[in-house]
């Protein structure tokens, strides 16, 4: 009985619980429509825009224009807000859940000197503003809101866009340009360079013996790789105890903001230079070869002397986690824990499968960022290589294979005296120190040289063709998720979890079954656009191809080959992203020096404010980047036409149809930045 | 042999130094975790989900002279303490506020935080117990 009473008291108490919870949170800060859709102060001819903030996004409840107030009904209320060139604009704002600010790309003052900050329960005015230049200027968040903070937009068109129409015609103008270059039947040339011409960079006069000498020097890849050690480590203390809010945390703002956009300007001027400093298999490689510094032959009882299954030698297990981890980006890019829970996994991973399976079989097939960092550097103006494959064809001791005692033979199962291509070259430079004929150097060479004897090569490699389709969707596809006003994807990415996390409280991260039903909903549609949309129309585009240029070689060959085509305009889209999150962001990772954990630290005397640089300017950045990719794209595919088909006629004609394809994605990247 | 024997020690050495150096800010901050002189209170803020502030109750002795720290450890927040006419205003993640103030009158105060930080952000809230001699 006493128990049946008690149970009672605690349900009832129970229900006491939720009703104050509820109560307070509902009435307390809430602005009534009626208060906010009547503004009682007279703005003469400015059009007033009732805009709400919430995480995370902005949307336009009403516009008034005079007398007259259009209210969009709930749900449909746009988040993009179209105004003619000369409009003024007062806007009206309001939080609904919690503090927020505002902020308009070129039109705001610096939010270093002023910042606007929403409070809910209050009427924020700002305006009048006078939209005096077009285009496409973004409305963002300048106050630390939660773990998507800095990813919440909203759009403001100012018409007529002209700057969004001219791009979309440069996009066509510059296709139309490449193809009539291409005319002429340029022979193994990019844009006018010759791909024959490369220079070595180690017999380039005065800088290029010291470039030899550190490269041969026996402690260079452990001076390189202990500074990328100590940065993991503090990024993985900062993920379990720093801020729970990403852009407060070294491991957030050092590794997503910083090392992500470094990593995509070296795949393009540097290869896989990440892959040379990357400390995460490097505990693995020094236990199995228990050294860290000279050379000593890995022993087969040391480690099991296990074989690396023939079938995982290529990238489909690396592009399949790469897109993985895609679908949960907007938790691992804003989520402290989930990063440090990542490297940490990844570490793991890497030490005990350099143990057990030596060398670099890690970083060949599973490394996701390998994987697409290997891919990505076959566009990439430098390559290590030999100075004459003759040399080393008649060479029968093989050093760089075997190892010698100056280095390793190479750690990534490579025949570095004859390789010709980027992918699995993870510039260790052993084979610089192991060749006794001095026959290795490093070549800077055009964008594009390996991709046409790559690509005819390519039989029946599908899983290097994925990993372009997945690289180059997504690469469009986030900057319309990140920088575009859609808010509903991000909260379907997000699973509609409002918080970020760090050790301690990971139990927010729960979501509720509407978040993880949506965030299925997310995953088809990232899943469905970069494995089977894209791919789809490409296939379509490559059959069109082959019918136009009257080709004997089967589809499947040609869609393969023509795969290839695409890495040069993957990479310039990327370092559009990449250019963007460092001039919006750029003081978020340098802050995170001083402060790595967001605890207020000062450790090297320096913070500062977030403060975008230039970013009316970004449309037009990002798409300059982009058509300029589209060319040596183009230009690429015409290339590994040729090599296929041997052939100009042919080679130009499929050319032509799939630059029809190129251009067409290049103005799809400039509506989704400048449209 | 001995020059190469000599580097692998440097190197290991350097190795084990990474953790000592990530180590060193956590031992400072998790094993002395209230660096507090005796009439300093550092209060950590959360959001109510994540903990609130912590920690939610403190103890003053009447008539002394109290420092409150207040440190914003994820989102923005606020602190004020109606009873004793405090506001801190704003305090943005990473952000320390500083208030000194004589308690000279018994009693306890509630202090909270001025900032709609999250759903539960009406239940973020702590005490100033002021305990007479």
């Amino acid at each position: 009985m006493s128990e049946i009473r008690r149970m009672l008291i605690f349900v009832i108490l129970l229900m006491m619980g939720f009703g104050s919870f509820l109560l307070p949170s509902v009435s307390a800060h809430v602005v009534s429509e009626k208060d906010w859709l009547n503004d009682p102060h007279d703005h003469g001819d400015a059009k007033i825009v009732y805009l709400k903030a919430y995480q995370f996004g902005f949307s336009i409840k009403a516009i008034q224009e005079g007398s007259q107030l259009e209210v969009f009904p709930e749900g449909s209320e746009p988040s993009i807000l179209k105004v003619d060139k000369g409009d003024r604009v007062v806007f009206r704002i309001i939080s609904e859940d919690v503090t927020h600010g505002f902020y308009i790309d070129g039109y705001s003052p610096s939010p270093v000197d002023q910042k606007v900050v929403i409070q809910p329960g209050k009427i924020v005015e700002v305006g009048p503003i006078t939209f005096d230049r077009s285009g496409k200027f973004k409305i963002r968040c300048s106050v630390t809101c939660g773990p998507l903070h800095p990813f919440m937009v909203g759009d403001i068109r100012v018409n007529p866009n002209f700057g969004y129409y001219s791009y979309a015609a440069g996009s066509l103008l510059a296709g139309i340009l490449t193809l009539a270059y291409l005319r002429r039947g340029p022979v193994n040339r990019m844009l006018g360079i010759s791909l024959e011409k490369e220079v070595d960079l180690l017999r380039v006069r005065g800088i290029g013996p010291i470039l030899k000498r550190i490269l041969q020097w026996r402690g260079f890849h452990f001076a390189v790789i202990w500074p990328g050690l100590l940065i993991f480590a503090v990024v993985i203390v900062a993920g379990f105890v720093g801020n729970p809010v990403g852009n407060k945390n070294f491991s957030i703002a050092v590794v997503w903001i910083l090392w992500f956009a470094l990593v995509e300007f070296m795949i393009l001027f540097a290869g896989r230079s990440w892959c040379t400093v990357c400390p995460l298999p490097a505990l693995g490689e020094w236990i199995a070869r228990r050294r860290l510094y000279g050379v000593h032959r890995i022993r087969k009882w040391f480690t099991f002397g296990l074989k690396w299954p023939g079938s995982l030698n290529n990238m489909w297990l690396g592009s399949l986690l790469f897109l993985t981890m895609s679908l949960i980006i907007p938790w691992l890019v804003t989520r402290p824990v989930v990063s440090g829970l990542l490297f940490v996994i990844l570490i793991s991973v890497g030490t005990i499968l350099y143990i057990t399976h030596p060398p670099r079989n890690f970083c060949r097939s599973i490394c996701p960022a390998g994987a697409y960092i290997g891919h990505d550097s076959n566009a990439s103006i430098y390559s290590v290589r030999s100075r004459d494959k003759g040399i080393c064809d008649l060479h029968k001791a093989k050093e760089c294979i075997r190892g010698s005692p100056e280095g390793y033979g190479c750690p990534w199962r490579l025949y570095p005296g004859g390789h010709d291509e980027n992918t699995y070259c993870g510039q260790c430079y052993e084979c610089l120190k192991s060749c006794p004929l001095d026959n290795m150097t490093v070549k800077i060479r055009m964008i594009g040289k390996d991709l046409a004897h790559m690509a005819v090569k390519a039989k029946n490699r599908f899983d290097e063709a994925w990993m372009s389709f997945i690289r180059f969707t997504l690469g469009i596809f986030y900057i319309l998720v990140f920088f575009g006003p859609y808010a509903w994807i991000k909260d379907w990415g997000n699973m509609g979890v409002n918080f970020g996390a760090n050790l301690a409280s990971i139990g927010l991260l729960v979501p509720g079954i509407e978040g993880v039903v949506n965030w299925f909903r997310w995953a088809i549609m990232v899943a469905g656009v970069s494995l089977v949309v894209y791919p789809a129309i490409f296939y379509a585009f490559s059959w069109i191809s082959k019918k136009v240029a009257k080709a004997e070689e089967d589809t499947k060959r040609i869609f393969l080959a023509f795969s290839y085509g695409l890495i040069p305009y993957i990479v310039f889209i990327w370092v559009a992203f990449a250019v963007a999150i460092l001039l919006v962001f750029w003081a978020y990772p340098i802050t995170a020096f001083s402060d790595p954990l967001g605890w207020g630290w000062n450790l090297l005397g320096f913070k500062f404010k977030w403060d975008p640089i230039l970013p009316q300017s970004l449309p037009y950045v990002l798409s300059s980047l982009a058509i300029l990719g589209m060319a040596l794209s183009i230009n690429s595919t015409y290339n590994i036409a040729r090599e296929m088909f041997k052939d100009h006629s042919r080679a130009y004609r499929a050319t032509s149809v799939m630059a029809l394809l190129h251009v067409v994605s290049a103005i799809v990247f400039v509506w989704v930045v400048a449209g | 042999m001995r020059r190469g024997i000599f580097w692998e020690i440097v190197a290991l050495i350097l190795t084990i130094g990474v953790i000592g150096v990530v180590a060193f800010p956590l031992l400072d901050n998790y094993l002395v975790p209230e660096k507090n002189e005796r009439d300093t209170v550092f209060i950590r803020a959360y959001v109510k989900e994540a903990g609130g502030f912590q920690p939610d109750v403190i103890r003053v002795k009447k008539g002394e002279k109290v420092k409150i720290v207040v440190e914003s450890m994820d989102v923005t927040h606020g602190f004020a303490v109606k009873g004793l006419g405090i506001d801190l205003g704003m305090i943005e993640p990473g952000e320390k506020k500083v208030i000194e103030f004589v308690a000279d009158k018994e009693g306890v105060y509630v202090f909270r935080c001025t900032v709609m930080c999250s759903p539960m952000h009406n239940f973020m809230k702590g005490t100033i117990v002021v305990i007479g001699e």
